[in-house]
């Protein structure tokens, strides 16, 4: 009888989940940014925020360290740390505020708050609104 | 909504350059005996994670914080810093150092 391995909790925590990536992902500003993803020694994975070709800086870079999240700039400042990506921007822009930190990086944690505070609020609007439309799809659909 | 990019395979010159300082470092770090986490706490960071940013080639060690990178790694800090700026700033790299007068 062949047994099937299931993946250790550690193989496991070296790769971003589908759903952080999908999170992380819709963080990074569209306009010209680019994102890498990478690990550490120990195998926590990274994702790295890049700014513009041909330089392409890293300007943030997320690290998940246990069960945690920590958040850095391009030059090693800590930016935030947050115990769940949901969490993360507000904690971060708490730490953008507090600290002096660069103006990019302040843009970006911006950007990044907005961007979790839209997908949060108002997209179950959005949901709801198409559920209360799916009823009256039949006559709408005559209209047309 | 629009979703940035993953970066392309085939890195520009800068990158190329920068992933190679970050593979120097790295063996740097291991000759002088040292973890991630080791070289972190004697450079006092709270994480090591930067650590990793810088070696995997998408971070810079920052001017400021040279001289502690290159005593950490047993290294002189002029030489480190020549190395280095070969790496981030061949141009002036090759002003200063290769082109003659």
């Amino acid at each position: 009888m062949n047994v099937i391995g299931f993946p250790g909790r550690e193989a496991a925590s070296t790769e971003w989940r589908a759903d952080e990536l999908q999170q992380l992902v819709a963080l990074v500003p569209p306009s010209g940014c680019s994102w890498q993803a990478g690990k550490t020694e120990r195998g926590e994975p990274q994702f790295y925020v890049l700014g513009p070709t041909p330089e392409q800086d890293c300007m943030l870079c997320v690290s998940r360290l246990g069960q945690g999240y920590v958040l850095e700039d391009g030059a090693g400042r800590l930016i935030g740390e947050a115990p769940s990506l949901d969490r993360f921007a507000v904690e971060a822009a708490r730490a953008a505020i507090r600290g002096g930190r660069s103006f990019v990086a302040r843009m970006l944690v911006g950007w990044c708050a907005l961007r979790l505070t839209v997908e949060e609020r108002l997209e179950p609007v959005l949901e709801q609104s198409e559920e209360m439309l799916v009823p009256f799809a039949p006559q709408l659909a005559a209209f047309v | 909504m629009v979703r940035a990019k993953k970066a392309e395979k085939g890195p520009t010159k800068g990158v190329e350059a920068r992933k190679r300082a970050g593979a120097w470092l790295q063996e740097r770090r291991k000759v002088a005996g040292l973890s991630q986490v080791d070289l972190a706490q004697r450079l006092g960071l709270k994480y090591y994670t930067f650590i990793s940013q810088v070696e995997n080639g998408f971070g810079r060690v920052p001017i400021e914080s040279m001289e502690a990178w290159a005593r950490a790694l047993a290294v002189p800090p002029g030489e480190f810093a020549r190395h280095l700026l070969a790496f981030y700033e061949p141009e002036l790299h090759k002003l200063l150092f290769e082109v003659k007068k």
